[in-house]
């Protein structure tokens, strides 16, 4: 055991020691962490993200005043929409059209006494909703704006006695398969601890041992007397101590500078974060077994990362995908140990049942294993 | 004294290139024994094979009086190696490496006094891949050391040293045979082999072509003397006329073997004054192994 030992603490020392080695599998995980929270979870608070909206009203009625109340009320509850007062018709036309302003609504002069004469008739009184076409942010502003004038609507249907107040059904939503309210961090925090797990094994490893075998530090072990076995159980200690550091960084990071509430210690939890190790690390040494060089070490490597990144279901939601690609997401041991961790973490539920991850995740380790060791050879030449 | 290695009709080849063709030795116990040969001749495979870095087609290998199918861990712990093409992590400093290979065997040396051997103590602290060419070949010889090793193989031991370092390296491997340590080291210089060793084994095209100390087998060419010059190469015709079998050129030099050199070079010197031929740059030296291989293959060492 010494020798293996050893062997660890100079692997954790060389990890430790290279610049390129620290920055992509220490420092931009934890710098991935705090832009996708600097970012999008202020927009999860309402910050960084809204609409400004104009309202013209030209009505000096009561009804006229009441709907731009509302939407005053609106925008003082809520950093999401900020509300531009426009004298002018012509004004606000413009700003919509440039881009100023994401809606408007135009109150016409003649609102509130065209309303009165209108209850019940069947020409009604007309408000106005300007929106740009083709522009999301727009469409939506608009929309808000118009959910804001149909409630006002239905209120003095009720108070005209033209509509009951009690409703005829009721809508509940219904929230399943989460916690209530899910931060964005707690979602995020597996995702990028699973990619930096998943970076590190199939990077560094290839890296390290392609370069060993290589330029003759792997014969220079093998000559000593060191197995195969001490050489890789010296490599995946160093490593697994390495990683430990990595997983406790970033959830440190997302606890104390962002208010991450998950925790990862939980069994089921644990289990997936080792699975998360072991993947990639013997994906990692199937890699260095086929490439002869560091540099086709990358390019493997990447052929590998590539699409299990992109079909795992980290970045953006792939239930739309199509069917073959759904059939290949089944297998990708990104999606096992993505929904895997956020279910166990208690954010998420698997699209999978629950045996499907340990067991897809435990036959991507030992089939890579098996011909990561039939292949690699360990430098012996026949 | 017995030995230490011993290898029997021993064969190794890659395709159709036999690289080791059926060779026997024996190393004695507290020797040092090389195989000398140019490059390609099979030293480094053969070698490679007693490591266990290869596995031999055909052969009897015998290592510390025990047959061995197949050199592990258990041999290697009683050896030292020194691999021609070895490298140590870029990222460990010179002290951390020699920590790092101590661990591996059953007894070892202590660090600071090897760092003190091959004079590498001020760099103790410095990364490996810091170190210059020659820095890592001494630092490669501390790590075969490493061990307390009783049969230390070195593969080319002194190859891209300065001639300094190179002294040095022999002034060691003087130091532990008087120790009683076992060497086996393979070189493609004849004055390496013609220093150190005890016993040599001449290899070529995989096939050991002469052994023997490194006096018997220079004894064994039957010349006392050579006797080196320039000579515009229409001369040459009638020197060989003067003196058969016994001239070749090498480039501009033209050199004449003598087995009685005061006759020899009187005969020559009577040549060259009623010629009026002047022998320049004239050098007389006696027989080396660059010369038994030559008479033994056609070819130099270094060709």
């Amino acid at each position: 055991m010494t020798k293996v030992y050893a062997l660890a603490k100079a692997f954790v020392r060389l990890y430790l020691r290279e610049k390129e080695t620290l920055f992509w599998f220490l420092l931009f995980p934890l710098l991935l962490l705090s832009l996708l929270c600097l970012i999008f979870g202020r927009m999860e608070e309402g910050g960084g993200m809204g609409f400004t909206v104009a309202v013209v009203n030209l009505d000096r009625g009561l009804h006229g005043a009441i709907l731009h109340q509302m939407v005053k009320d609106l925008a003082h509850s809520t950093e999401l929409f900020h509300l531009v007062e426009v004298e002018e018709k012509g004004d606000v036309e413009r700003m919509v059209r440039e881009g100023r302003v994401s809606a408007a609504l135009l109150i016409p002069a003649d609102f509130s006494e065209s309303l009165f004469k209108a209850l019940g008739m069947a020409q009604p009184a007309q408000v106005k909703i300007l929106y740009r076409r083709g522009e999301a942010g727009s469409s939506l502003a608009a929309n808000i704006l118009s959910e804001l004038v149909q409630t006002y609507n239905r209120e003095v249907l009720i108070r005209a006695g033209l509509l009951s107040p009690i409703p005829p059904f009721k809508l509940e939503m219904a929230l399943i398969g989460a916690r209530e309210r899910v931060r964005y961090v707690d979602f995020i925090l597996p995702g990028v601890v699973i990619m930096g797990l998943f970076v590190a094994g199939l990077f560094s490893v290839p890296s390290a041992v392609v370069l060993a075998k290589e330029v003759g530090i792997l014969r220079q072990y093998l000559v000593a007397p060191l197995t195969p076995a001490g050489y890789f159980a010296g490599f995946t200690l160093g490593h697994f101590v390495f990683c430990s550091l990595q997983v406790f960084l970033i959830w440190i990071l997302g606890r104390w500078a962002f208010g991450a509430s998950i925790s990862p210690l939980r069994p089921l939890a644990i289990l997936y974060l080792l699975l998360g190790f072991f993947v990639p690390l013997s994906v990692g040494f199937l890699i260095s077994a086929w490439a002869k060089t560091t540099g086709g070490a990358f390019a493997l490597a990447n052929i590998v990362n590539l699409p299990l990144q992109f079909l795992g279901g980290l970045y953006f939601p792939v239930t739309g995908l199509p069917k073959f690609l759904q059939g290949l997401m089944a297998i990708n041991p990104l999606t096992h140990l993505g929904e895997g961790l956020r279910a166990a973490l208690g954010i998420g539920e698997s699209a999978y049942p629950s045996w499907t991850g340990p067991v897809v995740l435990l036959l991507w380790i030992l089939l890579s294993a098996i011909f990561a060791t039939k292949r690699l050879g360990f430098g012996v030449e026949r | 004294m017995r030995p230490v290695v011993r290898v029997a009709d021993l064969r190794k080849s890659y395709g159709p290139v036999r690289a080791v063709d059926g060779i026997s030795f024996s190393v004695a116990e507290g020797t040092i024994f090389s195989l000398l040969g140019p490059n390609g001749a099979g030293k480094t495979t053969t070698v490679e094979i007693l490591e266990g870095l290869r596995i031999p087609d055909s052969g009897t290998i015998e290592l510390f009086g025990e047959k061995v199918e197949r050199v592990g861990p258990a041999q290697r712990a009683r050896m030292g190696v020194l691999l021609q093409e070895g490298a140590f992590e870029p990222y460990l400093r010179v002290r951390e490496v020699l920590s790092l290979f101590s661990s591996f065997f059953p007894k070892s040396l202590e660090v600071q006094k090897l760092l003190e051997l091959v004079g590498l103590e001020e760099k103790k602290k410095a990364l490996v891949r810091t170190l210059s060419g020659g820095q890592k070949r001494r630092l490669a010889l501390a790590v075969a050391l490493v061990g307390d090793p009783e049969l230390l193989i070195l593969d080319e031991p002194t190859t891209g040293l300065d001639p300094q370092a190179r002294r040095r390296v022999w002034e060691i491997l003087e130091e532990l045979k008087g120790q009683g340590k076992t060497i086996l080291l393979t070189t493609h210089y004849m004055e390496e082999a013609e220093a150190l060793s005890d016993w040599v084994c001449i290899m070529d095209h995989g096939k050991i072509v002469a052994e023997g100390t490194p006096r018997e087998l220079v004894t064994s060419l039957g010349m006392a003397s050579y006797v080196e010059f320039e000579l515009p190469l229409e001369f040459l015709p009638e020197l060989e006329e003067l003196f058969p079998g016994c001239v070749r050129q090498d480039g501009e030099i033209c050199v004449i073997s003598f087995s009685d050199l005061n006759s020899g070079l009187s005969s020559l010197l009577s040549w060259a004054q009623s010629r009026g031929v002047a022998l320049r740059h004239l050098l007389i030296r006696q027989p080396n192994l660059e010369d038994v291989f030559l008479a033994l293959t056609g070819r130099r060492l270094r060709e």
